[in-house]
């Protein structure tokens, strides 16, 4: 009887979140992004003729290697689980769950066979999308890939599961700290050993053909080959060419689900009050993620903060405190450790360039990389901060009943943002001018002045940029605002025609802008022979000027949508 | 003081305030009460500017909210019920940048009155998502006191506070209406409506159904013979237990409001 309810509960929230999802459609703010997403995955997974045809026989050759590797990364992701799992709250459950099935007359074992039941709409859906993308490749039967990409699924999140309740088992126990990763480790450990006798040293790139027999004497021999070989027959389900192949597969995974079942139901560990923890915490940061992306979900994590070295003046003017507000937001929002990739970029170019003998070759890779990521950051600046008024859109009633002129409200959420990422395009351009070697017609007053003219150009492109994502939010509001439950296809389609939109706008208002600075420079560059300082001098120009007609640009447009943000009606909107 | 004139709200087929009109002048507390779907909340939000009405006009100290936002905007608090805080400032730098937004000479003195005064002491350098519901609300009526305000909106202002801090903030609400605010309470608590307001203004489907004090809308409803409670006047009035008197359209009780200075 109770199973019968649980599963009630699944098929109901599954027909009803599909329900609502496809109701929704009827409103173009939903139907535009999911045809969209729909219209990508359609151009790069299924469209016919696109992709499909037999495997080249080179990659056929390296088969039994591919599955060895897939059997590999399948024990690599168990073992992982197991000394990762002290890191993780035992059960993920949102809170309604956790309140409602743990305060009913429900076992242990029953709430978790639910919590894998919930899982099965999702892991049903990727087996869907396996079984479709296997249709396209003629050697692959779509029948297996999707039963077999089912079945691996849920080998793994049981797995995961009877990991989590284990460590949990043991906290309730009293194990703490270190000791609680010691079954991962002797796991590990264990694996380690097995693998020890077949390792020999790796051939050489140019030993290119070697490699599948060095790798099949490092997987498939002795005590290794026998550890790993139900991993190996799992990997090689989605691709099994018969049902006696796949049969194989599937009683493997049949039995590790049922002993993972077993080792997680019996275990008995009580793990209310960490699924409670982990729903409200997950729940806190899903929906700051949602309000306001990466930015808002770190500051819904941060727990105590020092005060803002950013003074806030107490007289003047009342935009200067919105940009304050911003700035402050900003940068409690953004992690140093999203500095550690750039960090490890830059290094990773410091090797190259001062280790290369042909610095010619390495400037153009310094300037054609960090070009690109100046433009991405342009285009894709407002897409990873959305720490403005987008995130603001569900205080709008709080906000409209402060004392300001809408255009004072987006001048500080605009700049806030325009000055973090114009502030990090002018170091990338800095980078790139302390990395170029090439001395001959570019020395240190060149490299100056480029770093000057980026400086006085580059922000007021952010702030454009921004402009234009902040100006979507005031005229489309519902449609800037992620609904609850938006996700998948639906958001990626919203992402991109947001990203086309920019794009195109962003094109259009630089255009005036651009002209001035390009002719200004170009005139500068011509007249370099005759005078270097005067050539300087107009490039320089060229962006102080490009960057105040930009700036004026914005002023208008923030001027424009300030209007826009007087007359708005929260009330109308479905936010 | 706070007036609304013929105030008209519709939404495509829905009208959801319909000609409300009404005053509160300095020093007196309005409980603005009604059931759900009533318009308590349109009206609160055209009063604060938040969404421009149909027709009809709102001032604050003089001042027309449609017309002259800033100006009227300046003399107004609002406090939502649900605590609007921006998750990335503290709660001193909170008050700072309402203080500053308000043109507040001096705040720091006033910041920490108000801390004192709404026990929010030792809390300074929390971020909202620290502070349980009843601080967070404590937070938001700081934020909206700082500047002084003369016209005080509150919605709901008491949720998820607890004893000490309602008494507190119920001190809080009539020392500001004694020093001169004129303040509007939306609540479903009757007895706290009750309990501070001066005169109650009771809505329904847009409409003024009684507006008064408590001895005036008693006396609105004979069959009581003035001796109900908010409660029982507020189920009578709007059908919800019936009487003699609810089956028909109550007469409000007769009001005075000032006429608005024009544009």
């Amino acid at each position: 009887m109770t199973q019968s309810a649980l599963l009630y509960l699944v098929a109901r929230t599954t027909f009803n979140s599909v329900k609502h999802r496809l109701a929704r459609l009827k409103q173009p703010r939903y139907l535009l992004p999911t045809v969209a997403g729909l219209a990508y995955f359609w151009f790069v997974f299924g469209m016919p003729g696109l992709g499909r045809g037999t495997r080249a026989p080179e990659v056929a050759d390296f088969a039994p290697t591919i599955r060895a590797l897939a059997g590999a990364g399948l024990l690599f992701f168990t073992v992982t689980g197991w000394i990762l799992a002290p890191n993780h709250a035992t059960l993920m459950m949102s809170e309604a769950e956790v309140m409602q099935l743990c305060t009913s007359p429900l076992t242990r074992a029953q709430i978790i066979r639910y919590r894998w039941l919930r899982a099965q709409p999702a892991t049903l859906f990727m087996a869907l999308v396996a079984g479709v993308l296997a249709l396209k490749r003629e050697e692959l039967n779509a029948i297996f890939a999707a039963l077999g990409t089912w079945l691996i699924v849920n080998v793994m999140f049981l797995n995961g599961i009877a990991a989590a309740l284990f460590a949990g088992k043991l906290k309730s126990l009293g194990v703490r700290g270190l000791s609680l990763r010691i079954p991962g480790i002797m796991l590990a450990l264990a694996v380690a050993a097995a693998f020890a006798p077949n390792f020999t040293p790796p051939p050489s790139l140019r030993q290119f053909r070697e490699i599948p027999d060095w790798l099949s004497h490092l997987f498939n021999d002795g005590l290794a080959g026998a550890l790993l070989w139900p991993l190996r027959q799992l990997a090689q389900m989605p691709a099994a060419t018969d049902w006696p192949e796949f049969a194989v597969g599937a009683g493997v995974a049949l039995a590790m689900m049922l002993g993972f079942d077993q080792l997680a139901t019996r275990l008995n560990t009580p793990f209310e009050e960490s699924a409670l923890d982990l729903a409200q915490n997950v729940g806190r940061r899903l929906e700051a993620f949602r309000r306001g992306g990466m930015s808002s979900m770190k500051l819904a994590q941060i727990q105590t903060v020092k005060p803002s070295r950013l003074r806030l003046a107490e007289q003047g003017p009342v935009w200067r405190a919105m940009l304050w507000k911003a700035l402050v937001g900003q940068t409690r929002g953004v992690s140093a450790r999203l500095l550690f990739p750039l960090l490890g970029l830059a290094i990773l170019f410091g090797v190259i360039v001062f280790s290369s003998d042909r610095p010619e070759v390495v400037d153009v890779m310094v300037i054609s990389t960090f070009s690109v990521l100046t433009i991405m950051l342009v285009i894709a600046g407002p897409q990873m901060l959305r720490n403005d008024l987008r995130s603001e859109l569900h205080r709008l009633d709080y906000l409209k009943s402060l004392p300001l002129r809408g255009r004072d409200i987006l001048r500080g959420e605009v700049y806030g943002s325009a000055l973090l990422v114009g502030a990090a395009l002018v170091g990338i351009v800095t980078a790139a001018m302390l990395l170029i070697r090439t001395t001959e017609g570019l020395h240190a007053a060149w490299r100056i002045t480029i770093i000057a003219t980026s400086a006085s150009f580059l922000p007021p492109v952010a702030a454009m940029s921004f402009a234009i994502e902040n100006g979507a939010a005031v005229l489309m509001p519902s449609w800037v605002a992620q609904a609850p439950g938006s996700g998948g296809v639906e958001l990626m389609g919203r992402n991109m025609l947001m990203a086309f939109l920019r794009l195109i706008l962003l094109s259009l208002l630089l255009a005036i802008p651009g002209s001035a600075a390009a002719v200004l420079v170009a005139v500068g560059v011509l007249v370099a022979p005759s005078g270097l300082a005067a050539a300087m001098a107009l490039v320089f120009a060229g962006g102080v000027a490009g960057g105040l007609l930009t700036l004026l640009e914005v002023e208008v447009l923030l001027r424009f949508f300030g209007r826009r943000f007087e007359t708005l009606d929260p009330s109308l909107e479905n936010m | 003081m706070i007036q609304v004139v013929d105030l008209r709200k519709t939404y495509e087929n829905h009208e959801a305030v319909r000609g409300l009109t009404f005053s509160v002048p300095p020093g007196e507390v309005l409980g603005l009460v009604g059931p759900n779907g009533a318009g308590k909340t349109t009206t609160m939000r055209c009063i604060t500017g938040a969404i421009p009405p149909t027709a009809g006009r709102v001032l604050i100290c003089g001042r027309d909210v449609q017309l002259d936002p800033v100006g009227a905007k300046q003399e107004l608090a609002f406090i939502p019920d649900e605590p609007r805080l921006f998750e990335y400032l503290t709660v001193r730098e909170h008050l700072a940048f309402v203080a500053r937004l308000y043109g507040v000479k001096d705040p720091k003195p006033r910041a920490q009155a108000l801390l004192e005064e709404l026990e929010l002491t030792g809390k300074e350098d929390a971020l909202p998502n620290t502070l349980s519901r009843g601080m967070k609300q404590k937070l938001a009526i700081a934020c909206g006191l700082i500047h002084e305000p003369r016209a005080i909106m509150f919605d709901e202002p008491l949720t998820g506070l607890d004893p000490v801090a309602i008494r507190r903030i119920k001190e809080s609400i009539r020392k500001r209406a004694a020093a001169g605010a004129a303040i509007i309470i939306s609540s479903h608590l009757l007895n706290l409506v009750e309990a501070i307001a001066t005169r109650i203004l009771l809505l329904q489907q847009g409409q003024k159904l009684l507006h008064g004090t408590i001895a005036e809308i008693q006396a609105a409803v004979p069959d009581l013979q003035g001796r109900a409670d908010l409660e029982e006047i507020f189920m009578r009035a709007t059908g919800y237990e019936t009487s003699a008197t609810a089956s028909g359209r109550i007469v409000a009780a007769p009001e005075t409001p000032a006429s608005p200075p024009t544009p």
